[in-house]
């Protein structure tokens, strides 16, 4: 339970940090558009799902830490 | 993972039931919690002329606070923005040390409200222990049930007004009754009020030990003159009770008097006497329930409270240091600068840029083109009308495309323009062209761009 927070609190808050940036920076319709493989999203579910893509990234890579480092946590 | 690990982690929880204290300090944090809470659930409800005065409208990419619209061009201002959150909360840290986690700290504040909710239902702290250990009454399930439509319901109303700062508040309310509510908005609506009620319901004090990182790096603000609450040893102990009227002194004993009240009060379960601990949100609880104690048994108020280590070495508060200074003169430059920023803020964004696959096209034998794309915001809420002026470039240089404007309130649009010179007047392979944009005969943007020609063309 500790580790779950330990490793998906952090994760939230990096996906939240790129979420922004990215968004202010690209526009999911334009960019979807440009798409390699056809994706057809309205923004408001755009932003949703990068957002939690955004968060796997992060928590795995979250985990794996927790996970060489020894979990040695809380 | 292992399923030890987990096994290990769950024993070591014990819950935590805080008692409920009055006092000033409570005062202070049900205070907060009103004042920011009420400003969470009725902001979104704010008009601004006819539209919500605060919406953050992502399908739209434009933001709204109050008379400002934002655009993702602004993001400049959100992450000055965001600089000057935590140097608000470096600054206030270091004066006073976790004044954030005791009162403002959107964690407590919600705890605080199911806390609330738990003691309407389940009664105080000892009906609560004892409701816990009862065996399963049809009482029981009654109060539990109770408090968990409680909970349940404020959850639901905690998403449905964090969805209102994103889409229209009032057309959801109708979009909902009228079960046509977008999936995203439904999505994020119940997820918003799933984790408020595990983090205001369930994980409360967890948060701030296991999952918070500012509870593990706010130390570094510190310094020994910050304000934290201590307990102060030299007058408390030895600890012990005594009988009514006993001189603690003769008994040799300090005022302590060891009825655990300050460990009952405390949200995340420690005990203030064992010193200065990193799961110490610094709320003031103990602070009331001693000084309750106190005053009962007719000692001076004070035996918890606020203070600095300097205070307790050489009885002196150090309130202006190089650190405070620093972090001060920092805060003020940027929130000065930010303030400066919005208010000198361009309310017409124009940029132009140059055909990125063409760096010029020649029209019949005799003519130079060069392709650019316009792209005009009107940041404002006002209809506006801009006329469009070149000045430089070749000799004969002529536009072809629109000379003039009609922008929408919060319209956005996006033209290609072509500038056209004769052959025979392009004289550098590079020139420079001015667009100036005029409102009312007045200059209210102004961008250069080049002109292109052929390399040769600078016989």
């Amino acid at each position: 339970m500790h580790a779950a927070g330990a490793v998906l609190w952090p994760a939230f808050l990096a996906a939240a940090g790129a979420s922004v940036p990215f968004f202010a920076a690209f526009d999911p319709a334009e960019l979807l558009a440009h798409a390699t493989w056809p994706v057809v999203l309205t923004r408001g579910w755009a932003y949703t799902v990068f957002f939690f893509f955004f968060w796997l990234l992060a928590g795995t890579a979250s985990a794996l830490t927790w996970l060489l480092a020894g979990r040695n946590d809380g | 993972m292992s399923q030890d690990a987990f096994a290990s982690l769950y024993a070591a929880h014990e819950k935590i039931y805080p008692r409920e204290i009055h006092g000033r300090f409570q005062s202070l944090r049900t205070a907060a919690v009103y004042l920011l809470l009420g400003l969470y659930y009725a902001l979104p409800w704010l008009q601004w002329g006819d539209r919500q005065a605060v919406l953050f409208d992502l399908p739209a990419r434009r933001f709204y606070v109050f008379g400002l619209i934002f655009w993702p061009e602004d993001f400049f201002y959100l992450a000055w923005l965001l600089v000057l959150a935590a140097l608000t909360l470096f600054l206030s840290t270091a004066l006073a040390g976790r004044l954030w986690c005791g009162y403002a700290c959107p964690q407590t504040v919600w705890t605080e409200v199911y806390l609330w909710m738990e003691r309407w239902v389940e009664g105080d702290r000892n009906a609560r222990i004892k409701l816990d250990r009862a065996p399963r009454t049809w009482r029981k399930i009654l109060r539990k049930g109770l408090k968990q439509a409680l909970w349940i319901g404020f959850a639901l109303w905690t998403g449905f007004t964090f969805v209102g700062y994103f889409t229209p508040i009032r057309d959801i309310g109708a979009h909902l009754l009228a079960g046509e509510l977008g999936p995203w908005a439904v999505f994020w609506w119940l997820f918003y009020a799933l984790a408020t009620y595990g983090n205001a319901g369930y994980l409360r004090e967890q948060v701030c030990k296991y999952m918070c990182p500012y509870a593990r790096f706010q130390s570094a603000m510190f310094d020994e003159d910050t304000l934290i609450i201590a307990y102060d040893t030299r007058r408390g102990e030895p600890r012990g009770k005594r009988k009514k009227g006993v001189d603690p002194r003769a008994a040799g004993l300090g005022d302590c008097v060891d009825c655990s009240r300050c460990v009952q009060v405390c949200p995340t379960g420690i005990d203030i006497r064992d010193g200065l601990q990193y799961e110490c949100i610094a709320c003031g609880a103990c602070i009331d329930a001693c000084n309750d104690v106190m005053d009962k048994i007719g000692y001076p108020r004070g035996l918890i409270r606020y203070t600095t280590e300097r205070r307790d070495r050489e009885g002196r508060l150090r309130i202006l240091r190089p650190r405070i200074a620093i972090y001060a003169l920092l805060w003020a430059a940027l929130a000065g600068g930010l303030l400066a920023a919005l208010w000198g803020r361009p309310d017409l964004a124009a940029a132009l840029i140059h055909d990125r696959n063409t760096l010029y096209r020649m029209v019949g034998a005799d003519r130079i083109e060069n392709g650019y794309r316009l792209d005009l915001l009107n940041k404002t809420d006002a209809p506006r009308r801009l006329t469009l002026r070149l000045e430089g470039g070749p000799p004969g240089l002529a536009l072809d495309g629109p000379r003039s404007f009609l922008l929408g309130p919060a319209e956005r649009v996006s033209v290609a323009l072509r500038l056209v010179a004769p052959r025979d007047a392009v004289r550098a392979p590079s020139s420079t062209v001015v667009f100036s944009f005029e409102e009312d005969g007045r200059e209210v943007a102004r961008r250069e761009v080049r002109f292109l020609g052929p390399v040769s063309s600078g016989r």
